[in-house]
């Protein structure tokens, strides 16, 4: 078993302490990875946050540290689908990616921008989730699946049929 | 657009537009340093099964104190974040990674039969933990016999034994929870399964957690609290976003026949093979059984003075006496803010009276109940290493009405288990923790700390109700 010494940093009992071995740098990972699933500070710190002390609660079910990002990724991905999913149903907190600051360029580029913000909006969590993961975080399908706990399969048909909703909204624009 | 150009446009615009920060906040930082802090602690105290919780508020007890003033108003006042072990990013020297082994589980069936469970990790095997019975109070012991990966395990004797299977395909595949027993000292393991039905599937990724509690060796419960998860993997809808369902078995885990439990109990903890108490998902609510948790009445707990809405509430210790009531201790928190005071029940658990606040005394420590109104209250050294690393103890004869420190001798801090079976005969779990000073990987001091190991842990044993104690196991 290899260890990775970025990796380890805690180290409780002599052996491989899964949430010890969580560090800084997982955490900043961690939260950009929210932060772009979620789009906004409030919600990736709670999701984090909440990500944080599940994987304290479940810290014994890891066993081979070299899963230790993808096992806290995949809690983390759970929570962050917990929070969409609860946004959807209080229908207050649109998507926040319309609103994030723009690079300034042309009119139509921006125009392009706002029509993909609105089509990223008109995906459901899970969609979103393996967008965010395969094009922003730029994981492999293998990766994602791993992330999610789901067949490799199952990322893929998800993935077809968010490129389908994000073209027809692309494309219908309304 | 076909899918490749769609792709590689949401690809660069995803990255043009979505721009974290490049670090997260602070807080979140902290919220990890304390959790970590924390994760010396992995078993739960009183040889009582289930609680994490305990061990957050214990930690919280390190960081805040409650004052009680004048007319007896509560002020809630945080302190400083104590020195506790400390999470600090990776230093540039190598930090030894493998190392021995340590203790995960204790368990006292009497004063002759307990089970250990140790783990140690090496490069080849990996986490392996192993079991070890003793039938003599300690002074000797099974050779280690290796264990599946499991979530709880409980022996009732020297020979019946059950856990949670969290090998691959036990629980959590095809709405299965994987059971194992043992009729021979964990010898050899026969599984069953729950099948909690209803097409619902989780992973062990999702949050869950299995309670095993077996009254005798045919009579048990497994209570089940997870995040259900149809067959392609996403999350079904539930009220409250955890499903639980209770599970008994009357042929020692042969069969089972599982039900969606009404109420969700949250960490439930059995005192003996009858009496058992859990939270609800509101913190006013605790439920108490007394038929090994085959049936569960619902409690309501009193609004302590002084205490926001969202605090949580923690009960440390349920206590029967001979005339029927029930005394319990209970932390309240709220942030940084922790009070513990004495309750009492006069009804069974469906109402509680708060019958004295303990705050100034034992805010933080771990209880035992010893006898009637006789407890024992424990607390790691959570300043370490900037103080000796040594537990420190009170004792109380009057229900917690006044408490008298103890001279502790032979009890490391960290210890991780508490489990009396008499008011004398106690075992722990614990270990010394060695920290060595660590610098941040960036070089800029920041998240400099201490990077500590607590060490190979040993079984301890006391003969005089917690006074004094000596190594009696060192796996």
């Amino acid at each position: 078993m290899r260890a990775d010494p970025g990796h380890m940093t805690l180290v409780g009992g002599g052996k491989v302490d899964a949430f010890g071995a969580l560090t800084t740098r997982h955490l900043d990972q961690a939260y950009r990875l929210a932060w772009a699933i979620l789009g906004n500070d409030q919600e990736a710190q709670d999701a984090t946050q909440d990500a944080l002390t599940v994987a304290w609660r479940e810290r014994r079910k890891l066993r081979d540290p070299d899963k230790l990002e993808a096992w806290f990724s995949r809690i983390l991905v759970n929570k962050c689908r917990d929070l969409l999913r609860t946004r959807a149903r209080s229908r207050i907190q649109p998507l926040d990616l319309a609103r994030q600051p723009w690079v300034p360029d042309g009119t139509e580029a921006t125009v392009n921008r706002d029509e993909l913000g609105r089509a990223l909006e008109s995906l459901n969590p899970d969609q979103r989730i393996v967008v965010v993961l395969r094009f922003w975080a730029d994981l492999t399908i293998d990766d994602i699946a791993e992330r999610l706990g789901v067949p490799s399969g199952t990322v893929k048909s998800r993935l077809h049929n968010s490129l389908h909703a994000l073209r027809a909204t692309l494309e219908d624009p309304r | 657009m076909n899918d490749d150009e769609l792709g590689q446009h949401l690809h660069d615009e995803l990255h043009a537009r979505v721009r974290p920060p490049a670090y997260a906040p602070e807080q979140l930082h902290e919220h990890m340093r304390n959790l970590g802090s924390m994760d010396s602690i992995r078993e739960p105290l009183s040889g009582q099964k289930g609680h994490t919780l305990r061990n957050l508020f214990a930690f919280a007890a390190a960081i805040a104190v409650v004052t009680l003033i004048g007319s007896g108003l509560l002020t809630w006042q945080g302190t400083p974040p104590g020195s506790g072990v400390q999470l600090t990013p990776t230093p540039a020297v190598a930090v030894p990674v493998f190392g021995g082994p340590a203790i995960t589980s204790v368990g006292r069936v009497d004063a002759n039969v307990a089970w250990v469970v140790s783990s140690s990790t090496d490069a080849s095997n990996g986490t392996v933990e192993s079991l070890r019975i003793t039938q003599d109070g300690g002074s000797t012991w099974s050779e280690p016999r290796p264990l599946p990966e499991f979530s709880d395990i409980q022996f009732v004797d020297a020979v019946h034994g059950w856990l949670i299977d969290l090998t691959p395909g036990g629980t959590g595949q095809d709405g299965q929870i994987g059971v194992e027993r043992t009729e021979d000292g964990g010898l050899t393991w026969t599984k069953s399964s729950i099948d909690i039905g209803g097409g619902i599937s989780y992973t062990t990724s999702s949050m869950s957690s299995t309670t095993l509690h077996f009254r005798d060796e045919l009579n048990g419960v497994a209570l089940e609290a997870f995040v259900p998860t149809g067959s392609d993997g996403m999350a079904l809808p539930s009220p409250s976003g955890v499903v639980c369902v209770q599970a008994s078995t009357s042929d020692g885990g042969a069969t089972w026949s599982a039900a969606e439990a009404g109420p969700c109990l949250m960490g439930p903890t059995f005192v003996d093979p009858e009496l058992g108490y859990a939270s609800g998902t509101s913190t006013s609510t605790l439920y108490v059984t007394s038929d090994g948790g085959q049936t569960w009445a619902r409690g309501s707990l009193p609004l302590l003075p002084g205490a926001s809405m969202d605090s949580s509430v923690y009960v440390n210790l349920i206590e029967r006496r001979a005339d029927g009531t029930l005394r319990a201790v209970a932390v309240w928190a709220s942030g940084s803010n922790m009070a513990t005071v004495s309750m009492v029940s006069s009804d069974g658990g469906l109402t509680w009276s708060i019958s004295g606040d303990m705050s100034a005394a034992v805010n933080g420590y771990e209880f035992v109940a010893l006898g009637e109104g006789h407890w024992l209250a424990l607390s790691n050294d959570w300043n370490f290493p900037s103080t000796s690393g040594v537990a420190s103890g009170l004792v109380t004869e009057d229900a917690g009405v006044t408490w008298q420190a103890i001279a502790l001798s032979g009890l490391p801090s960290m210890f991780t288990t508490l489990d009396f079976v008499s008011a004398t005969d106690g075992w722990a779990a614990a270990g010394k923790p060695a920290c060595e000073s660590q610098v941040s990987s960036s070089g800029t001091g920041e998240n400099a700390g201490n990077a500590c190991n607590i060490g190979p842990e040993s079984v301890f044993a006391t003969t005089d109700g917690g006074a004094t104690w000596k190594a009696i196991l060192a796996p």
